[in-house]
């Protein structure tokens, strides 16, 4: 039997233990598709040199 | 003088007079507690008002300044703090029914802060759901209103300081801003709202939303008002791991020192993409105030600033479900559906895409530190569209949503303001945000005051 995209994203959130009504799923996928479709495509334009930032915050190249 | 001219004064001028004793803090508050109970049924700014520790409060002022133990400029003040800040004693809920019956045992630090200053606590003002919002439609309390128009909203998520800054119901307001919710209720409702940099004010006691965002900042009607609310909160906490170990200074000190010979930069790309024409047309004129004040204008380009947002949002998600987690298991029914689903989509994140948003972070603070390499101070509008009307959905896409110009700020960590600069198509107040370098808010309130100095879109009332 084919899962649908919502039934994947129901069985997702119960391995994290979230309860996911079949409602709740309809409108949590364009959401997630966007979002993530974006992640994706941001993932795989990265120039390979981007290290997240430094460790400590913005205060020792404040000047 | 009459009451409401008294409750329209700036805090500077309160505190003024408060302190040469033309007028008694007790006054000051009586005559706020009693335009918010004529006037909060119409805007539901406030979620709780304390009255009567208000009335003690001020009458302690009082007794010290009688004293001659005047504490500082602010001495006397009444404030009004987002529902997100710890209060000993004081209910606090986050604007949530998780936390309705929570009562903090200490105030948050930088209440803490205010009340060594001698500023008397109004009450606590409404917020969208534990702060995960650009409005402030909160499904527990009701929404706020804002009084320009009250089929909008005043912005969020600390949209109940901006309605009650806006309606003269408190004098000043603590608000945070995690992707734009101290400067989307500021340019809503036509007041001014500070982000400073990250880690300027202590976050301790505050209801986290994004730990790589959450900044804690002042919400008044005035440029001085906020430069005077930063000097009583900013400085090291040893409490706090992400505050700045950097000492507090006088934020007053260049406030009439003007903008002749300051640059301003003007983003080619994206903040002035989509933004409503009369909006845009606002803020051009707004620009050409400051060049005729004397700066000089330079346009620049500021890539990838789509892709920041977008990163901002998977990070706040992201943070936000890690903290909300053991609720969200235990209670989800508690939570709004707006919050939950946004909760859930933070569930949703793959590490690997969070630590990718991370990574875009650093791109965008290296774009906005090359920009202001070659400008003094980036000049954008604060909000694309007018306030949404209440109940109206907000979204979180990149073309579209309501913080936009915002999150990118937010990436960064740098510094912002929005302060009033005029009333678009809508009839709605106009912001103008401006972003500094990092520590650097007194740049940002100098110019800040040199716009506000020749213009008095902050003297307008609301009709309400």
């Amino acid at each position: 039997m084919v899962e649908t995209p919502e039934q994947a994203l129901i069985a997702l959130l119960r391995q994290r233990g979230l309860t996911l009504d079949a409602g709740r799923a309809v409108a949590l996928r364009p959401l997630a598709e966007s979002l993530l479709g974006r992640l994706a495509r941001i993932g795989e334009t990265l120039p390979r040199d981007a290290a997240p930032p430094a460790a400590g915050l913005l205060e020792d190249r404040a000047r | 003088m009459s009451d409401d001219a008294l409750c329209f004064l700036s805090a500077a001028e309160l505190g003024r007079r408060i302190a040469r004793r033309e007028v008694s803090p007790v006054e000051v508050a009586r005559a706020h507690l009693a335009r918010i109970a004529l006037l909060d049924a119409k805007l539901n700014a406030f979620l709780l008002v304390t009255t009567n520790r208000a009335l003690a409060e001020a009458a302690v002022a009082e007794r010290e300044i009688a004293a001659g133990q005047v504490r500082g400029p602010l001495h006397g003040v009444p404030m009004a703090l987002k529902d997100l800040f710890d209060t000993a004693g004081v209910r606090t809920t986050a604007g949530s029914k998780i936390l309705a019956e929570n009562v903090p045992a200490r105030d948050a630090a930088a209440v803490e802060r205010l009340r060594a200053a001698g500023l008397v606590l109004l009450g606590k003002t409404n917020l969208y759901e534990f702060a995960f919002g650009t409005t402030n439609d909160n499904p527990h309390y009701g929404p706020a209103r804002n009084p320009w128009d009250l089929e909008r909203s005043p912005g969020g998520s600390s949209g109940g300081s901006g309605a009650a800054l806006a309606m003269g119901l408190c004098a000043v307001s603590l608000g945070t801003d995690t992707g734009g919710s101290i400067r989307i209720p500021a340019g809503a409702c036509g007041v001014v709202g500070l982000k400073p940099t990250l880690g300027r004010v202590s976050r301790r006691g505050v209801t986290p939303l994004a730990w790589s965002f959450d900044t804690v900042g002042p919400m008044t009607r005035t440029v001085e008002d906020v430069a005077l609310m930063l000097n009583a909160i900013a400085g090291p906490d040893a409490e706090d791991e992400w505050c700045a170990a950097r000492p507090a200074e006088d934020f007053t000190r260049d406030l009439e020192a003007g903008v002749r010979g300051l640059t301003l930069g003007l983003p080619r790309e994206w903040f002035f993409e989509g933004v409503e024409p009369g909006i845009e047309a606002t803020v051009r004129d707004a620009i050409g105030v400051l060049e005729r004040e004397g700066a000089r204008r330079v346009e620049m380009p500021l890539p990838g600033m789509a892709d920041a947002h977008t990163a901002h949002h998977a990070i706040l998600a992201a943070e936000a479900a890690a903290f909300h987690g053991p609720w969200l298991r235990e209670r989800p029914d508690d939570y709004g559906s707006d919050v939950r689903r946004g909760l859930e989509l933070g569930q949703l994140i793959p590490a690997v895409d969070y630590v990718n948003a991370r990574r875009v972070q650093a791109i965008v603070r290296a774009t906005f530190r090359a920009a202001l390499a070659e400008a003094d101070v980036l000049v954008t509008p604060c909000l694309p569209q007018p306030p949404l009307r209440v109940g109206e959905p907000m979204s979180r896409e990149p073309a579209v949503a309501w913080n936009r110009l915002l999150t990118p700020v937010n990436m960064a960590g740098f510094p912002a303001i929005s302060l009033p600069c005029g009333f678009g198509g809508a009839g709605m107040p106009v912001g103008l945000q401006i972003i500094g370098r990092p520590f650097e808010e007194a740049l940002l309130l100098r110019v800040a005051r040199a716009y506000e100095r020749v213009t008095a879109w902050g003297m307008r009332r609301p009709p309400v």
